[in-house]
């Protein structure tokens, strides 16, 4: 495998991790109030359908035989689209001006929604839950899975969600301590920089606009990096300004 | 389906930086092929700041 399809793997892995770690937050909150053999049905067919997505996408990709400049740049676009959205979360939290994500205040929410709920709100409560962050990963397995390998792709969620499960199971209780903002924002980096590769490569011609070929990705995953980084620290300085003339 | 697409593309103002971006970049790469994707990175960093500011 290159550095491509490493990196392509790791970025799928790190993201859906994040997702799952969410999803296991609300399905952890219904087990506690339907049972786990109800809360992980719930799951069990929200992953369904987001598993009949992949295979019913990857399989009309396949047929599509659409010139894979074009593909390439519509998947970039996606993954600006995509990558921009978390990059600007991610560099919010660090700089404060956004609450980080918080699992415990995630769990107590969740408890609280369906503390007197009837049996099949919670369970709508788990399915709706995890099929709406099991989307976030079916847009990343078709996103990153055109451009290294569909399996590789699907195979590092599927990797993600057993990690994660693994986890929770031993744990059984929401998994506070996963650095959900420093993951997010690893992978908003990655993303911008296969879409930043991909989408200009797609429209224009590659080898003009990137002379050091596949390389560039790591330079662009390190400009993104520290110029995220930078930016949190800049957005905060105003901040810690006011803090320092009214302690 | 609003959050689906919400989920995809973002807000509006996600989808004019990146569109804008991308076009700048676009309008660049005739002149200078090798610049067009720094400009295009330098275009997102910026939009990323001003949306997080």
């Amino acid at each position: 495998m290159n550095t491509t399809q490493w990196g392509g793997m790791t970025a799928v892995f790190l993201a859906c991790a994040v997702e799952w770690v969410e999803a296991f937050t609300i399905v952890l909150a219904v087990a506690l109030s339907i049972g786990w053999a109800r809360a992980a049905g719930a799951a069990a067919a929200a992953l369904a359908v987001v598993a009949a997505l992949i295979a019913v996408t990857g399989a009309g990709l396949d047929v599509v035989q659409a010139d894979i400049a074009i593909i390439r740049a519509a998947i970039g676009l996606f993954l600006l689209l995509f990558g921009l959205r978390w990059y600007v979360k991610a560099i919010r939290r660090y700089a404060g001006r956004t609450t980080l994500h918080d699992e415990a205040k995630e769990f107590a929410a969740t408890r609280e929604k369906i503390g007197h709920a009837e049996a099949r709100v919670a369970w709508a409560v788990a399915f709706k839950g995890v099929l709406l962050e099991g989307l976030e990963v079916w847009l990343l397995v078709v996103a990153l899975g055109r451009s290294i390998s569909y399996g590789q792709a699907a195979g590092s969620a599927v990797a993600a969600l057993l990690a994660v499960i693994a986890v929770g199971l031993v744990l059984r209780k929401p998994l506070t301590q996963v650095p959900e903002n420093t993951l997010k924002f690893t992978v908003a980096c990655a993303l911008l920089a296969f879409g930043t590769f991909w989408s200009l490569g797609g429209l224009l011609d590659e080898a003009k606009v990137w002379p050091l070929g596949d390389a560039t990705l790591v330079l662009l995953f390190t400009v993104y990096a520290v110029a995220g980084r930078l930016s949190a620290f800049k957005l905060r300085m105003p901040q810690l300004a006011t803090q320092d003339a009214h302690p | 389906m609003k959050k689906i697409l919400h989920l995809i593309f973002g807000d509006a103002r996600n989808v004019a930086s990146v569109l804008l971006a991308v076009a700048l970049a676009w309008i660049v790469a005739p002149w200078m092929p090798s610049a067009s994707g720094w400009v295009l990175v330098a275009a997102l960093f910026a939009a990323a700041f001003w949306q997080a500011a």
